[in-house]
């Protein structure tokens, strides 16, 4: 697997929180999701790949050979969306077009624009309107013209679906399709979302993080098959408790997910026995890291 | 070199202190070897004092700014960022320095005599053009640029000071007219320089 990204032992130390020690790779030519609750170090693993913040320990290596991001042209390759903060309040569709066009190389005005009228955020040239006055979702969709408008070959994305309208989400998840085409194979997405829901069908690559920590990544495909989702009777949950991660005992129908594994037990057993999707793993998963924790 | 240079550069506002710390003595052994009170002289030196207490609030004002606009993760994410946000601080105390010059040779200038009334012109200059303009340019506080109005309009308006309200205006005109020019020349060359 060609990697885009490579970090070894990355972490970020604040007052109240700790990312890491993390280790990941993020493959080429694929979209990543990076799934957690609020909270779980997202945004500070993001930050500290796209070099808004310094690491305090711990390497990560950009297209395979870079390892200082600073060095020559490497953040006119990342195209950077944060999930808020990302310009001055005070600024109007137009500065954030002149100062991308001052800041990168790669940045199109004339496609800008053009993304602009079709999120219908602004019109062409909108002096007048400040992020101030915009919505929370017509700054996420104005931040996603302008990453989209540069030429980039890795497009990191703090929480891009959070305060769209099911209309644009479906757009953006389109807008990322054709991105990936467009590079055919070259360029990647790694995105981060805590409601993965609405962004499953983009999703190659999953990385799971909670409480600062990577708990599991994978192919979507292959990290689904990795565990199973188990239902049945009651009597019979009594029965594999042991063979369970999780267990969901308040309905009649008993819900509980466990590793691939144990398939054969659980069956014979007399459970259900399915592989989950996305959002199913990640719950559990995400319960199960809790349940660990306390 | 380079790095006895950065580390002379690290320590300029040491170096500033120490040479207005050596103008003020020399300016009171002036004032007081050419007969002038001690309470002339101690107003005067209070008014150039002043002048640069308030000239360095004046860029701190700025570099809170600056600082906060850093922090903005579009600049964070652009290339060299954090070069540029260090050359920025440098650009910063190079429009401050030329700032006070222009203010200072305002003074001296149109008063034709620095001792003799032409501190508290430029005082007056000072608050009533550079901080206004400052205001409109860097979103200084509201409140703050008021309080520094009303002193201006009593320095204006205190007959012992012999100051011609029209001369005041014409000055401050100019002076504000070169403080937006330069903040104007000092951001470009930041925002545009590599």
């Amino acid at each position: 697997m060609d990697s885009v990204i490579v970090a070894k032992g990355l972490v970020k130390k604040y007052k109240k929180f700790t990312l890491g020690p993390v280790d990941l790779e993020i493959p080429k030519g694929f979209s990543t999701a990076l799934i957690g609750a609020n909270g779980a170090g997202k945004t500070t693993l993001l930050d500290t790949i796209c070099g808004i913040v310094a690491p305090s320990k711990g390497e990560v290596t950009y297209f395979g050979e870079i390892t200082d991001i600073e060095e020559g042209e490497t953040k006119e390759r990342i195209g950077y969306q944060a999930a808020q903060g990302m310009y001055p309040m005070s600024w109007t569709p137009y500065d954030v077009a002149m100062a991308n066009k001052l800041g990168f190389t790669g940045f199109h005005e004339e496609r800008y624009w053009e993304l602009c009228k079709k999120y219908g955020v602004a019109s062409e040239g909108e002096k007048k309107q400040t992020l101030m006055k915009m919505s929370d979702g017509n700054r996420i969709r104005l931040c996603l013209a302008a990453v989209f408008a540069r030429d980039t070959e890795l497009l990191v994305l703090d929480e891009p679906g959070s305060n769209l309208d099911p209309l644009m989400r479906d757009r953006l998840c389109g807008q990322f399709r054709e991105y990936l085409e467009e590079g055919d194979g070259e360029k990647t997405i790694l995105f981060s979302t805590h409601n993965i829901a609405d962004m499953e069908n983009v999703t190659d690559y999953a990385i799971l993080m909670y409480d600062g920590a990577v708990i599991e990544s994978g192919f979507v495909n292959e990290l689904c098959e990795r565990y199973v989702l188990v239902s049945g009777e009651r009597a019979t949950f009594d029965k594999i408790k042991r063979s369970l991660l999780v267990e969901d005992r308040n309905m009649s129908t008993c819900f509980g997910f466990a590793k691939a594994e144990e398939k054969e037990k659980l069956e014979a057993a007399g459970t259900v026995v399915e592989t989950p999707n996305l959002q199913q793993l990640c719950i559990f998963l995400l319960r199960y890291a809790e349940q660990q924790n306390s | 070199m380079r790095e006895l240079c950065w580390s002379l550069w690290k320590q300029r506002w040491a170096f500033f202190a120490y040479v207005v710390m050596v103008a003020v003595g020399a300016g009171m052994i002036y004032q007081v070897m050419d007969g002038y009170s001690l309470f002339e002289m101690g107003y005067r030196t209070a008014f150039v004092l002043l002048q640069l207490i308030f000239m360095l609030l004046q860029r701190e004002r700025f570099r809170i700014i600056l600082r906060k606009e850093s922090a903005h993760r579009f600049y964070r994410s652009m290339p060299n960022a954090r070069k540029k946000e260090q050359k920025r601080f440098v650009w910063l105390d190079v429009y401050c320095a030329a700032m006070l010059a222009v203010l200072l040779t305002a003074g001296i200038i149109f008063k034709n005599e620095f001792v003799d009334g032409s501190v508290p012109f430029a005082m007056v200059v000072y608050f009533l053009v550079y901080v206004p303009t400052s205001r409109i340019i860097a979103c200084v506080p509201y409140v703050w640029w008021m309080t520094e109005l009303v002193f201006a309009a009593v320095f204006l308006f205190v007959p012992a000071f012999d100051i011609s309200p029209m001369l005041c205006v014409g000055t401050a005109v100019a002076v504000g007219v070169i403080n937006v020019l330069l903040y104007r020349f000092v951001r470009k060359l930041w925002d545009t320089e590599d």
